[in-house]
């Protein structure tokens, strides 16, 4: 073992690579955990309404969270696959494109592939709690609004989102947590993409310093630090809501 | 008036079609490549399999698939279980105390069980590949169980302290001393059954949790009979060559164990997870 000091440092901080996989990451976690809220709330009212393909909504948004990620992922990258590919094909056949669109190699649109990828996998999961946190509003309070004759956006607008108020928090910050750290869709469709265009925080460690390149454990372990701080700053900040007991 | 009426139900009903397929293709056409061969999967023609095969499910003598495979879908599912039961396991007791018990550090424990998480896995495994290659524990599917509910008790800990928290409140275990049980008997005959639901619902997501485990597996599972099916999945592909078939077949086969039981449990779930996420 050799004492390098602060060379790792430096050299983490002096690459520009890094810089742009924390504004990846960053752009990353805005688009992600915005999509994912709102969609899994709608999912998650049609999901209580009481009509008869109630249970195959139901059905399917627990195969997708029972389902591993690793071969949904593959699933996903057959599908999008420029020569046999279901979509390009369906797109060429309805006559909408003339050439099939990479979408996971043309680095104009791969990043945000990929990140619909990753709301697509986790949707299921929080549409199932937005359900069950719907179904605890008492129907008392929706039955008083409408004798009072409130329309049905303002119902929403007015009884149900202060009462998600909790989950939606929790929600929010849970799925930053959880999503900050994303390795395997980045590096498994993309390998980073095109020179780091789509490599976040994990990927960019592990392709600099544990890839065959130059293995080197301890910068690898120096470059979640200053990401890790601030999201746990952020994270401090509404520790209200994790309380548990 | 029915105008607006006719139009919300159209809206919902479209939103309903675009939701079912987005979400529904993708299993299903998993499901349905199994069927196909190779060379029927590259032509995109063929959604459905033109002659149903069951070729991508066979053991090598009579099909395509590695006849490893059915120890592989067994060590997926000791992994599950083993995560299931350890972090439930764990987390169950971590949860009643904190809501029953007074202790010094109590509050800073229950504000930052969650902020495990901030640290992500992709970089633990560095320090966990020190520890148990030190300890030569490789080639245990057990071990990685034990990762897992490392992994899981976080959120376990955090449902099941919630669900405590709403579903039993002190009052009630205070009018059962009053009555005359010892606290065997309370903890037994009355928190149990009322926590059935919330315990369902963290051993699921424990359970999946463990099947779904992928980078501890492919670090510390090195015989070819210890691996997981998603390890056994990732073999398959060489380079450039993917032989989707036995992908898709593996695939679907990952998909089948953890969505029947969700479907078996699938009320108390949710019930579950609406007094343990949803603290009032």
């Amino acid at each position: 073992m050799v004492y390098v000091g602060l060379e790792n440092v430096v050299f983490i901080l002096s690459d520009p690579n890094y810089y742009l996989s924390a504004i990846n990451t960053i752009l990353f976690l805005i688009i992600n955990v915005n999509l994912k809220v709102w969609i899994a709330l709608a999912i998650a009212l049609i999901m209580k309404k009481p009509f008869k393909g109630n249970i195959i909504v139901k059905f399917i948004m627990m195969v997708i969270w029972a389902s591993s990620y690793v071969p949904l992922l593959w699933t996903w990258s057959f599908i999008l696959h420029p020569s046999f590919g279901i979509l390009n094909y369906t797109l060429k056949t309805l006559g909408l494109i003339s050439r099939p669109i990479s979408f996971l190699s043309d680095p104009s649109i791969n990043f945000y592939v990929l990140t619909l990828l990753h709301v697509w996998k986790n949707v299921p999961f929080w549409s199932i709690m937005f359900l069950a946190g719907l179904m605890s509003i008492p129907n008392h309070l929706y039955e008083s609004a409408m004798v009072d004759g409130a329309g049905r956006f303002q119902v929403f607008l007015h009884i149900t989102l202060p009462n998600l108020k909790n989950l939606f928090i929790i929600n929010y910050v849970l799925t930053t947590i959880w999503t900050s750290g994303e390795f395997v869709t980045f590096q498994m469709l993309t390998g980073g993409g095109p020179f780091f265009k789509t490599s976040t925080i994990p990927v960019y460690a592990y392709l600099n310093f544990v890839g065959t390149a130059s293995f080197n454990i301890p910068a690898a372990a120096l470059v979640p630090v200053i990401p890790f701080i601030l999201l746990g700053i952020f994270v401090v900040l509404r520790t209200k809501f994790f309380t548990f007991g | 008036m029915k105008f607006k009426n006719i139009l919300n139900n159209v809206f919902f009903l479209i939103f309903l079609v675009v939701v079912t397929i987005i979400w529904f293709f993708p299993p299903f056409l998993m499901f349905l490549n199994s069927l196909k061969t190779y060379e029927e999967i590259y032509n995109p023609r063929f959604l459905l399999p033109p002659k149903p095969t069951l070729i991508n499910y066979l053991p090598y003598p009579l099909g395509v698939a590695d006849p490893l495979y059915f120890i592989w879908i067994f060590n997926s599912t000791i992994i599950g279980f083993g995560t299931a039961l350890i972090s439930v396991g764990a987390s169950l007791p971590a949860a009643y105390a904190v809501s029953r018990m007074q202790f010094k550090l109590k509050t800073f424990f229950s504000k930052s069980v969650l902020l495990m998480y901030l640290f992500p896995s992709s970089f633990l495994f560095i320090g966990y590949m020190k520890l148990i290659g030190g300890l030569g524990l490789y080639n245990n599917p057990l071990i990685i169980a034990l990762i897992d509910s490392a992994i899981a008790s976080p959120y376990c800990m955090w449902l099941l302290g919630g669900y405590l928290t709403v579903a039993a409140p002190k009052e009630i275990e205070e009018a059962a001393y009053i009555d005359g049980c010892n606290r065997f008997q309370v903890l037994l005959k009355i928190i149990f059954p009322i926590m059935i639901p919330g315990i369902i619902a963290a051993l699921m997501y424990a359970f999946v949790i463990g099947w779904d485990e992928y980078l501890y597996a492919l670090l510390f599972l090195n015989e070819k009979n210890t691996w997981n099916l998603n390890i056994g999945m990732s073999n398959l592909v060489i380079g450039d060559y993917a032989p989707w078939n036995q992908l898709f077949a593996l695939a679907t086969i990952n998909v089948i164990p953890p969505t029947v039981l969700f479907m078996i449990i699938q009320n108390r779930i949710v019930m579950g997870l609406a007094a343990g996420a949803t603290k009032l």
